[in-house]
């Protein structure tokens, strides 16, 4: 990355700004990548104005500012980000993994009994959802904030353990559409509960 | 000029530059220093969270290429961009208007 003649500012300051950036290294390697160009600019900028190669290296380290304060404002743009992405998620899987629960879990005689009767058997499921859909939809926006969306996934992650736990008490007599339905809630809130460590992990960093 | 001091009218400057053709992060806060005269020397860092924020709000779009042996991330101007350009224009003199105003007051 640096020519032979590098004093390794540059390198240590990529070094120093990637370990605090609580992301995977597919999500880091753009972000080194782009800033490394930066950095590289602005050393030939400063060697330009007249600077040999380590002053030009230390001054365009000192010119892009603290490496942390950046990782910081780069996780705060990644929490919204990751927030939005998460809303998004579970306002497209939810009405397919409510849906897979109300076909597979009713006797009645329409889609509406279904629900009535699904929710008449988990009564906390309704609560759950009056608090969970509108977050997820809330966290879905643009503008919205990491703590919508980590009430929207830990609310997805209640229902579907309700649902679950519901589906294991009657275990004997379920049906494989309800397994299969407990099957799409078990990936979902195993995504979700990733997304809401993700979320407090980018969250964190951002302060 | 420091970037607490820029809070809130740093989008609008991005996007400002950006109007003017595509351009890469080191010359972008390049040409809001020297656009500035020096005024708004703000640690070079923070152009990009920003550059990725208006990215994700769809304002700007980015693009990779290779060149100079390393590559390079290339933003311009969407048409949403162009639009909330125009729109912080505006706020920006509504704003400096009324602050010239009451700041002219009793001099």
């Amino acid at each position: 990355m640096d020519g032979p003649q590098s004093a390794g500012y540059v390198e240590e300051y990529l070094r120093t700004l990637g370990d605090a950036l609580p992301v995977s290294d597919r999500g880091r390697r753009p972000i080194l990548t782009e800033v490394a160009d930066g950095l590289h600019c602005a050393v030939e900028a400063h060697a330009q104005r007249g600077l040999d190669a380590v002053d030009a290296e230390r001054a365009a380290v000192a010119e892009f500012g603290d490496p942390r304060q950046l990782a910081a404002d780069f996780s705060r743009q990644l929490t919204v980000a990751c927030a939005r992405r998460t809303g998004l998620a579970l306002v497209l899987s939810g009405p397919f993994v409510g849906m897979a629960w109300v076909l597979a879990s009713g006797q009645g005689t329409s889609v509406v009994s279904n629900v009535v009767s699904l929710v008449a058997a988990v009564p906390v499921l309704a609560l759950v959802l009056v608090v969970g859909v509108p977050a997820a939809v809330m966290a879905s926006r643009s503008s919205t904030s990491a703590g919508t969306a980590i009430v929207a996934a830990v609310s997805a992650i209640v229902a579907d353990a309700l649902l679950m736990g519901w589906l294991l008490a009657r275990a004997s007599t379920a049906t494989g559409m309800l397994f299969a339905a407990a099957g799409l809630s078990a990936t979902r809130a195993a995504t979700a509960t990733a997304r809401v460590r993700r979320i407090a992990r980018l969250r964190a960093a951002a302060h | 000029m420091r970037a607490e001091a820029l809070k809130g009218h740093l989008d609008g400057l991005l996007l400002a530059v950006l109007a003017s053709g595509p351009a890469h992060g080191y010359a972008v806060i390049e040409a809001i220093r020297s656009g500035s005269g020096g005024t708004f020397d703000l640690p070079t860092g923070t152009v990009y969270p920003a550059l990725h924020r208006l990215e994700v709000a769809g304002l700007i779009t980015g693009s990779w290429s290779d060149g100079e042996g390393r590559r390079r991330r290339t933003y311009r101007l969407t048409a949403a961009g162009r639009r909330a350009l125009v729109e912080h224009r505006s706020v920006w003199t509504q704003f400096s208007g009324a602050v010239s105003a009451i700041m002219a007051t009793g001099t």
